[in-house]
């Protein structure tokens, strides 16, 4: 039997708001497929249906009013339908809003392509009482109508019916068309004429179709002309019918064949339907009422917004969390099984790292997505953009830009996807081209290591916020200024379906969220993880600095001082023991009566953990020096440390070995972090770094900051990181005052106390230059093109160098 | 149909609660299409839901209109000599 099955094309189309997507979802299931149509970023989604005998194809058309493509998204369904020739298309209706969705039918009927009508919601319908004559419908439209409910899915096996019968020509097809009128139709019939007597020209479709596009004066078939051998006589013919046409009517053909279609749609309603006398149900008007008000209706958005914001950032923490420790973990093993050199540094670093900052965005995006599902799919979103077209509008843009750009507040990466919702690809690419101007989660902790390094705690905010602020005027300046320039055009005439509310079903959320996650994870992690891979290469190699023998003696040299002091507690305790067979190394530099002292060794312990729990509970409580719980957990030290002091002597001698202790691990640490500040000077990250200082000089970067810079290209957050490395200091994050101090003490003397300006010029650069290489990648994957990727690169760095420079010669004015 | 050059009246010059038919759209061939296919051509007759934002009832469907495009739909009022009877079912042209 399974090998026997036929194969159907089947063309799922229909107005934006009917159903059409539920159908969708519920005919194909989980066997789906989401990709891009070739050469435009609008989603494909494909899937598969079997019933007995046969296997159909399912596609699921972007949403349209009209086959007048204004969008490449209608562009996409048209060429679709007229093109590529499906079996059977399925026009699926709103049948509570028939007139509407009739008007795409119309045109559809002019194709005289096989096609089916999937009446939906009708549980609306018969909610308000309304009746609907499907076979009085289905006479007037010369196809099937079948009446549906998809979301609860009534009828869909007798919608699957009748699509195969059409198929295979057991339905008889009446070809009904709509009367344009006398004037009209002659027209149509002289270029109908002309094509039939040309028989290899062909723009696509019927006959008739191409007639009535041509006088209509549909820019693409009218563009098709120019490219045809006998163009030019069509051409003029078509001009005169126009012309003819215009002067009969007074006025535009095409309001005319508009209103024809309009005829149509409500003759047929007229005939098919008997609508109930009583009032309607206005909740949608209700809810509008309040959602859409003037005074309350920013407000109740703003709401809504921050709403979406905390479930993407706040939900997906923990998630993020738990992929960060899975990750970590995996490292961790990973070492343990593959031997210490460059491989192991290959998996743990470049691929486990890799791999993991790809996935690590995945919480974030799923969230993210299943906020804007719900929001689009209740019928809010469509309020939205509208409420904020009011304000957007004035700063030239659209109402529909301010979701990304909150959402770029968290992360980039969704907030560039989430430009998708923008129907024009202008507006689009405007978002996507600004939205990395909105300060991302991941550069506020260079922030605040600068901000806490130069500036009086009290300016702090009040500066973080500023740079905030310069991002957002910068993303508005440059939206502007991209919308006039380079990406001028036709603004969307803003008029827009405000659909009624539904309570989206759990289904579609979710796999519509699922799709979008899979989606980043296969196209944007592939390249995400070949840049960290590449970034990996730039600091591993080679793998020692310099002259690591240096290091080498500055480590035994601190294995000497420890051994020394040892000695010295050993004596003081009047402990014999032998030195002759004792060489220290790092590893062991414990000498070895030592292992035999168990009193001794307990009691180190003991003091160890006192000091330990004493720092754990003024790190955890955040306690402030000389405040009274400070003193608290200084004198329940002292306590703890007071039990231990029964044998005065061997305390003493576990309190020196203690301190002993500390300082030669902290002094290992030190030289291990200068090792590897060394090593990274001689990296391919290194050169560069110093390379770049050249060009940063004006600014004021010397080459570690310069390097941190290139890393940040990995992830802004590796910026901190990297610069602790560099100044020695080890692994850090951005409250370490150690750090702190360090940079603040580099870079005044670099600059005669001017640190404070370099440190606002870089947090300015870190605001503005290149997005980070996960970014980079989902603009590569929304726009389809390297060319905006590296327009995008140059463009932000240039910017981040303008603002950078001019911060410090304004700045400079102070010092 | 542009009979009255006199005083055009444009669609965000009317009152809530008031229907009218759409006469003339100054402007491109976008926005004119727009609108039709939308359910607003030419010769339909609309209502007034709410004025900021403008929110336009068209039969079943409720369309919200920006600035820009709102002072561009020149319009009729319609006198309501047969309101009470439209006001339930949808209005329909033709």
């Amino acid at each position: 039997m399974a090998e026997q099955r036929k194969k159907l094309k089947v063309a799922i189309t229909g107005n934006p708001n009917c159903g059409k997507t539920v159908l969708f979802n519920e005919l194909t299931g989980g066997r789906q497929h989401v990709g891009n149509w070739p050469g435009v970023t609008v989603e494909q989604r494909s899937g598969t249906h079997r019933v007995d005998g046969h296997e159909l194809e399912v596609v699921d058309l972007p949403g349209t009013y009209s086959l007048s493509p204004l969008t490449p998204d209608q562009m996409v369904a048209r060429d679709y339908i007229v093109s590529d020739e499906p079996d059977v298309i399925i026009n699926i209706v709103d049948a509570s809003n028939l007139e509407r969705n009739l008007f795409l039918t119309s045109q559809l009927l002019e194709l005289e392509l096989p096609l089916v009508i999937a009446l939906n919601m009708m549980d609306v319908v018969e909610a308000r009482g309304d009746k609907i004559d499907t076979e009085q419908l289905s006479q007037l439209l010369g196809c099937p109508v079948v009446p549906i409910v998809a979301t609860k899915r009534r009828n869909l096996d007798g919608l699957i019916e009748s699509v195969i019968a059409v198929a295979e020509g057991k339905t008889k097809h009446k070809q009904v068309r709509v009367n344009y009128g006398k004037d009209l139709e002659r027209s149509i019939a002289t270029v109908s004429t002309w094509l039939e007597e040309h028989e290899t020209v062909s723009l696509g479709g019927s006959r008739r179709w191409q007639a009535i596009r041509l006088l209509e004066g549909d820019p693409e078939y009218l563009q098709k002309l120019e490219e045809l051998e006998d163009g030019e006589e069509l051409k003029g013919l078509v001009a005169a019918e126009y012309a003819r046409m215009e002067s009969l009517l007074g006025e535009e053909p095409e309001n005319h064949f508009n209103e024809a279609a309009y005829g149509f749609a409500a003759g047929a309603i007229r005939e098919t339907i008997r609508r109930n006398a009583l009032g309607r149900a206005k909740t949608t008007e209700k809810i509008d009422r309040v959602l859409t008000h003037r005074i309350w209706g920013l407000p109740i958005f703003g709401l809504l917004m921050w709403l979406t914001f905390e479930v993407t950032f706040t939900l997906g923490a923990p998630f993020m969390g738990w992929i960060e420790e899975g990750f970590g973990w995996l490292a961790g093993l990973a070492a343990s099984i593959i031997p210490e050199g460059l491989l192991q540094s290959l998996v743990v670093d470049g691929i486990i790292g890799g791999v993991g900052g790809v996935l690590v965005f995945v919480p974030n995006i799923l969230f993210l997505f299943l906020m804007i599902s719900i929001l689009e799919d209740s019928g809010y979103m469509a309020r939205a953009a509208f409420v904020m077209d009011r304000f957007m509008h004035k700063l030239g843009l659209h109402g529909k830009n301010f979701i990304p750009m909150v959402i770029g507040f968290g992360c980039t990466v969704p907030a560039v996807m989430a430009a998708r919702t923008l129907e024009n690809p202008k507006d689009r690419l405007v978002t996507i081209l600004t939205v990395p101007l909105m300060s991302c989660g991941a550069r506020l902790p260079v922030y605040i290591l600068l901000v806490g390094a130069f500036f009086p705690a009290a300016y702090a905010g009040t500066i973080i916020f500023g740079i905030y602020l310069l991002g957002i005027v910068l993303a508005v300046v440059m939206a502007k200024l991209l919308r006039g320039t380079i990406l001028k055009g036709d603004r969307d005439p803003f008029v827009m379906e405000l659909p009624s509310y539904h309570i989206p079903t759990v289904k579609a959320v979710l796999l519509h969220a699922g799709q979008r996650g899979w989606l980043y994870m296969r196209k944007a992690g592939t390249i995400i993880l070949f840049a960290m891979v590449i970034i990996w290469a730039l600091t591993a190699f080679p793998g020692e600095p310099e002259n690591p023998a240096a290091f080498e003696e500055m480590r035994l040299t601190s294995v000497a001082e420890f051994t020394e002091t040892q000695e010295e507690i050993a004596f003081g305790l009047g402990l014999s023991y032998a030195v002759e067979d004792f060489a220290p190394t790092v590893e062991a530099p414990y000498i070895p009566w030592l292992a035999e002292n168990a009193g001794l060794l307990t009691l180190t312990e003991g003091v160890g953990d006192a000091h330990e729990d004493f720092s754990a509970t003024v790190e955890d409580d955040e306690l402030a020096e000389g405040s009274a719980d400070y003193a608290t957990a200084e004198n329940e030290l002292e306590e703890s440390l007071t039990a231990l002091s029964a044998d005065e002597s061997l305390y003493t001698a576990a309190s020196q070995l203690y301190e002993a202790e500390s300082r030669y691990t902290t002094e290992l640490a030190m030289i291990g972090a200068a090792e590897e500040s060394a090593r990274l000077k001689v990296t391919p990250l290194g050169y560069i770094g110093r390379g770049l200082s050249y060009v940063f000089y004006p600014l004021g970067f010397d080459w570690k900051v310069s390097s941190a810079l290139v890393a940040g290209f990995a992830a802004k957050e590796i910026v901190v990181g990297t610069l602790g490395i560099l100044y020695s200091i080890g692994e850090v994050d951005e409250s370490s005052s150690e750090l702190q101090e360090r940079i603040s003490a580099e870079l005044n003397e670099q600059s005669d106390g001017g640190g404070w300006l370099t440190a606002l010029t870089l947090m300015v650069f870190v605001l503005i230059y290149v997005p980070c290489v996960a970014v980079l990648a989902v603009i590569k994957r929304e726009t389809g093109s390297w060319k905006w990727v590296g327009f995008s690169i140059l463009y932000l760095t240039g910017l981040a160098y303008a603002v950078a420079g001019l911060t410090r010669l304004i700045g400079s004015l102070w010092l | 149909m542009t009979t009255q050059t006199d005083s055009t009246l444009y669609i965000d010059q009317l009152p809530a609660d008031t229907e009218f038919e759409v006469t003339h759209v100054r402007g491109g061939r976008r926005a004119k299409q727009r609108l039709a296919e939308l359910g607003l051509p030419i010769g339909s007759r609309a209502r007034i839901v709410e004025r900021y934002p403008l929110i336009v009832s068209v039969g079943e469907t409720r369309l919200a209109l920006g600035r820009g495009l709102a002072s561009k739909v020149v319009v009729r009022l319609l006198v309501d000599d047969s309101h009470s009877a439209t006001s339930e079912a949808p209005v329909e042209n033709g």
